[in-house]
């Protein structure tokens, strides 16, 4: 069997190996492009100190899930008009949200802890990703990101900064069958809750102004109350004075509703105060037995504290003056329902009020007394009309105003206490260039093996099918199957088929018995390999004593040369000297009429000559 | 369209005709031996004239279509040039979007002023695609970055083949410039219309007046409180400005004008306006006994405060500078006191309203109805609201001037067109390409078909 070497088997399937390795290298490569992922990732950070406990500006506890919360997502959907195209939960769940730890903090934390004492830290910074798919793209994995991070922002501060919003509780007021007064007083009743929210966010920043709407919330507030001051008492004014309704007893009804109701819960809250007033007796005797009260005005403190525990916003109310509060309250709503129920009654004089042009009719009509006589009723009427809807047109658009105005406080708000410290950024979730090439190298020793192993089965598999055991040259099998094979191919120039047959050998294996024969064989074997030495030659053995040597990159004269050292060997050969051997030996050589091995080895066989070797 | 068509064709045929003599050299080369091949391979000339005149011609032609090609792709680089980009924002505070670049407003704003015809806002939009030109990454603190700069590049489709590429983009940019100054940058919103003054009373005349000075004056002192000592090419500043408004509306408005209205008792519509400050001080009487209750209700609950639960504790502490100082525990009191003191001040706002209600009732009710009074108040009004305006005009000049000084014109755009080195590039490797599939063809014919 042929010697194990492994170059010799790479080399031969070697353009094989390279193409296959290229070709499922590149079918590798086009599956990794397919199903990579490309996740654009940004860093944003909670600037308030209140985050690293946990916890929103509010004191809620900060739960940053909210940034892939369908309320954030949905909103995502609508504004890049993928309503239909992606659902909210498949865009849920590629969002990733990864906390960092400060290293500092964490070991502060730990450290306090060993010690016993509470220490209370949460990350703060957190890396915000969005997966995308190849066939999605890396822009849409930025646009996705970009927009779910400014959606949250905004809600962000909605949320747990600016809480207070400023909204329009009058829209379509006219549409509704309000009487005037009502209208008029939920409108009053409107501005007044806007103005007090717009105050809030004066004494929060005063100076504010929005780019989109370019007012400030002082100048919307100055407006709300420009309109009060003007628009409203004057319509307020003329619905009195000519005692406008679009149904005096309903109006007068609910009116004499509002200070019956007043009347009942004044009645109760006179019963809580009472029993507020036993209980704070009750508690300050109870503080007192127990030597709580005890306290003078030189009682120090021992621990010396720090400021910040002075500035904690937290309700450091005490059961007493809850007690006091709530009876301060309970008190304070009955004496205002006191107070309403007067301005009810006015409400109430007002539209009964007879001005005597009626002689007294209005008293028993469902008219007021104006609507009765008055002749210009109608006519102030459609104006007060009018005017309400000029206001509610001129309201609307200041609210407008405001929600604008307030919505970019909201972002701004937003952006102020969660920064961003790295923009988003993408990347491929796999280095597809490098796990191609690794891919390759792997294939490539792969294919190499893979070579190996076939070649030395094929040397096996030579060895037990198309080796002559005796010669250890190729067999007849084997040069059954080098014809077959060359078939359909041109012989290259330098071809030269050479054969040498033991005539006689029949003779030898009687005379002498098959033992002799066979080593007879051997000897033309020996003799055969060391005359052509190191050419490029294959040899077969064909049986029967025949040889058939299959030289390259040779010619004739070579191959004679080679045959005339053969048999000058043979001839000084030292073993069986007393045998004589009849030999013959045929060569032939390519040229422009036999290039096909069958007819080269025809013409090998034509020329053979006989020669003898008889010592 | 058609130019790409022709391009990708001169690409093919040129294909076709490498790998077409590609296979007939490899089912030719077994009619010969290797001596023979490696003959052909020797003996071939190399430098053929009439071969490298027609790569030239080949070549040319391709280059011309490749060029009109390329002009379908430009791209420009935006540049954030405001201070508040380096925190990812817009100049206003809010987060920075680089999506809104090619937003559909964006687009939108650029079809209607480049007046592009048959071409939507989406077809428009998907030849665009924005990035960032360096983005950096979140694995490690020395990685984070936030990006200013952002590339915009365009690639006509089939859509949009009949525009020119470059006024695309000029457009985009120029619509996204105006986008981001009308949302971003500092805003003073003008006032609408100038108001009928015919159809208002005089002294609403003079609250419209004193409502608009004071927007004015909050513009102004917001602007100063960014930067207090910008000065103007008129040599003024916020807080000079503001202070000639000031001075204008206290003398001009509320002591000119409204008092010469009021001693006069120059109204239009007497009867009206009594009725209405007469209700409006009704209103403000329920208010006023409201905070009075309020206030006594303080005052009956800290009487009624226990003396022996106000003992307070002393707070030994230190402050944020890090001095000592004696704190004290709260007690209800103290807060019932503060309310208190707010509901006295509510108290006393309400009086002081009916009093001044009442005043100009009073003055009102026994007031002037000549009418030369009231052309001189119509003139005074005209000419105060031509000093606001005109105060107003100086105030967004200055907060212009500011806004440009500060932020650099906002977004700087630059605009890159083909690059004539690419195109060398891409017609070298062509002219590669071409040569060596027309060589391979020369080659194929040298093998026999039969052996």
């Amino acid at each position: 069997m042929k010697n194990f070497q492994i170059l010799r088997y790479i080399k031969k399937l070697l353009p094989i190996i390279i193409v296959f390795c290229l070709l499922a290298t590149y079918v590798i490569y086009y599956k990794l492009s397919s199903s990579n992922t490309y996740i654009a990732s940004e860093v944003i950070h909670y600037n308030d100190e209140q985050a690293e406990k946990g916890l929103a500006p509010t004191g809620d506890k900060l739960d940053v899930n909210e940034i892939k919360s369908s309320a954030v997502m949905s909103k995502v959907v609508d504004k890049m008009g993928l309503t239909g195209i992606y659902s909210v939960d498949s865009l849920i769940s590629r969002i990733d949200i990864t906390p960092i730890a400060d290293e500092d903090k964490l070991a502060q934390k730990d450290a306090k802890l060993e010690e016993g004492e509470e220490y209370i830290y949460e990350p703060s910074t957190f890396i915000v990703s969005f997966a995308a798919t190849s066939g999605e793209g890396a822009d849409f994995a930025r646009t996705i990101l970009d927009e779910t991070l400014d959606v949250y922002f905004e809600q962000f501060s909605q949320k747990y900064v600016n809480v207070a919003p400023a909204n329009n509780t009058i829209k379509n007021i006219d549409k509704n069958d309000y009487d005037f007064m009502e209208m008029m007083e939920l409108i009053d009743t409107g501005i007044d809750g806007t103005l007090t929210t717009l105050y809030q966010r004066i004494d929060q920043n005063d100076f504010y102004r929005s780019t989109e709407t370019g007012v400030s919330f002082s100048e919307l507030a100055d407006d709300f109350n420009y309109l009060r001051q003007v628009k409203v008492s004057s319509l307020f004014s003329k619905i009195y004075k000519y005692q406008i309704t679009k149904n005096k007893a309903v109006l007068i009804s609910d009116y004499t509703t509002r200070i019956d109701n007043n009347t009942i819960s004044n009645a109760k809250a006179d019963g809580i105060v009472e029993d507020v007033v036993t209980l704070i007796d009750a508690y300050v005797t109870k503080m007192r037995e127990s030597g709580n009260t005890n306290i003078t005005y030189e009682y120090i403190l021992d621990n010396l504290h720090e400021r910040n525990l002075q500035d904690y916003v937290g309700d450091q109310t005490v059961t007493y003056d809850e007690l006091i509060y709530s009876w301060r309250d309970h008190r304070e709503s009955k004496e205002h329902a006191i107070i309403d129920s007067a301005y009810c009654t006015y409400v109430i004089d007002t539209f009964n009020h007879c001005t005597g042009n009626c002689g007294g009719e209005c008293a028993s009509s469902d008219l007021t007394c104006t609507e009765l006589c008055d002749e210009q009723y109608a006519s102030v009427r459609k104006e007060v009309e009018d005017e309400l809807a000029a206001l509610l047109e001129e309201l609307s658009a200041l609210y407008d105003t405001t929600m604008k105005t307030n919505n970019e406080y909201n972002k701004y708000v937003g952006a102020s206490y969660i920064s961003v410290l790295s923009s988003a950024s993408v990347k491929q979730s796999v280095n597809v260039p490098l796990y191609t090439l690794i891919a390759f190298f792997f294939l490539v020793v792969l294919c190499c093996g893979g070579a190996i192993i076939l070649g030395r089965t094929g040397d096996i598999i030579n060895y037990i099918f198309y080796t002559d055991h005796l010669t250890l040259f190729n067999n007849r099998a084997y040069l059954d199957k080098y014809l077959k094979s060359k078939d359909k191919k041109l012989l290259d120039d330098g071809a030269v088929y050479c054969l040498v047959d033991i005539a006689n050998l029949v003779h030898i294996n009687g005379e002498y018995s098959r033992d002799v024969g066979d080593e007879i064989i051997k000897m033309f074997t020996f003799y055969i390999k060391e005359a052509f030495g190191k050419t490029k030659t294959e040899y077969i053995y064909n049986g029967n004593g025949s040889f058939v040597m299959l030289a390259e990159d040779s010619d004739y004269i070579t191959v004679e040369d080679i045959m005339r050292l053969f048999r000058l060997r043979l001839d000084e050969r030292e073993e069986h000297r007393n045998i004589a051997i009849e030999y013959k030996i045929g060569i032939a050589e390519t040229f422009k009429e036999n290039k096909t091995a069958r007819k080269l080895l025809s013409e090998a066989i034509k020329n053979k000559k006989s020669y003898s070797s008889n010592i | 369209m058609i130019t790409a068509l022709l391009q990708k064709l001169i690409i093919l045929i040129i294909g076709v005709l490498f790998l077409v003599s590609a296979a007939i050299i490899y089912f030719r080369f077994k009619n010969v031996n290797r001596t023979e091949a490696a003959q052909i391979f020797k003996t071939t000339q190399y430098f053929n004239a009439w071969l490298i005149l027609l790569c030239f011609v080949v070549t040319i032609v391709f280059g011309v279509f490749n060029h009109f090609e390329l002009k379908k792709s430009v791209h420009a680089i935006i540049s954030l040039n405001y201070s508040e980009a380096s925190q990812a924002q817009n100049s206003n505070g809010t987060r920075y979007n680089m999506a809104e670049i090619i937003c559909d407003e964006v687009v939108d704003k650029a079809i209607e002023k480049g007046a592009l015809k048959d071409v939507t806002t989406k077809e428009l939009r998907d030849c665009l695609v924005v990035y960032p030109c360096v983005q950096g990454g979140v694995g490690d603190e020395s990685e984070y970055h936030i990006s200013t700069e952002f590339a915009v590049e365009y690639h006509a489709s089939k859509h949009t083949s009949h525009l020119d590429s470059e006024n695309v983009i000029k457009l985009i940019t120029s619509a996204y410039k105006e986008y981001y100054i009308e949302n971003y940058t500092d805003n003073f919103g003008l006032a609408s219309e100038k108001p009928n003054f015919d159809e208002m009373e005089y002294m609403d005349i003079a609250a419209y007046f004193d409502k608009e000075t004071l927007s004015i004056l909050n513009y102004l002192y917001g602007m100063a409180e960014k930067n207090n000592s910008f000065v103007t090419e008129n040599n003024t500043t916020f807080n000079s400005l503001a202070g000639r408004v000031y001075q204008f509306k206290e003398t001009q408005i509320n002591q000119n004008f409204r008092s010469f209205i009021l001693q006069n008792g120059i109204v239009r519509d007497k009867e009206a306006y009594v009725d209405r400050l007469s209700h409006h001080n009704k209103n403000v009487d329920f208010d006023r006994q409201k905070n009075g209750v309020s206030f006594d209700l303080c005052n009956q609950a800290i009487d009624m405060y226990s003396e022996e639960m106000t003992r307070v504790v002393l707070v030994p502490t230190w402050d944020e500078a890090g001095k000592y100082y004696m704190g004290r525990t709260k007690v209800g009191i103290d807060e019932l006191s503060v309310l208190a003191t707010s509901y006295s001040d509510y108290v006393t706002s309400n009086e002081k309203e009916i009093m001044d209600n009442n005043l100009l009732i009073d003055k009102m009710s026994a007031g002037n109805e000549d009418s030369g009074l009231h052309e001189s108040v119509d003139l005074m009004a005209d000419a105060i609201y031509d000093s606001i305006k005109g105060f107003e005009k100086e105030a967004i000049k200055a907060g212009r001037e500011y806004s440009s000084h500060k932020m650099n014109q906002c977004i700087a755009v630059s605009i890159y067109g083909i690059s004539i080195m690419n195109e060398l590039k891409t017609l070298v490797l062509f002219a590669i390409f071409a040569y060596a599939a027309f060589m391979l063809r020369v080659i194929s014919k040298k093998f026999p078909k039969k052996v």
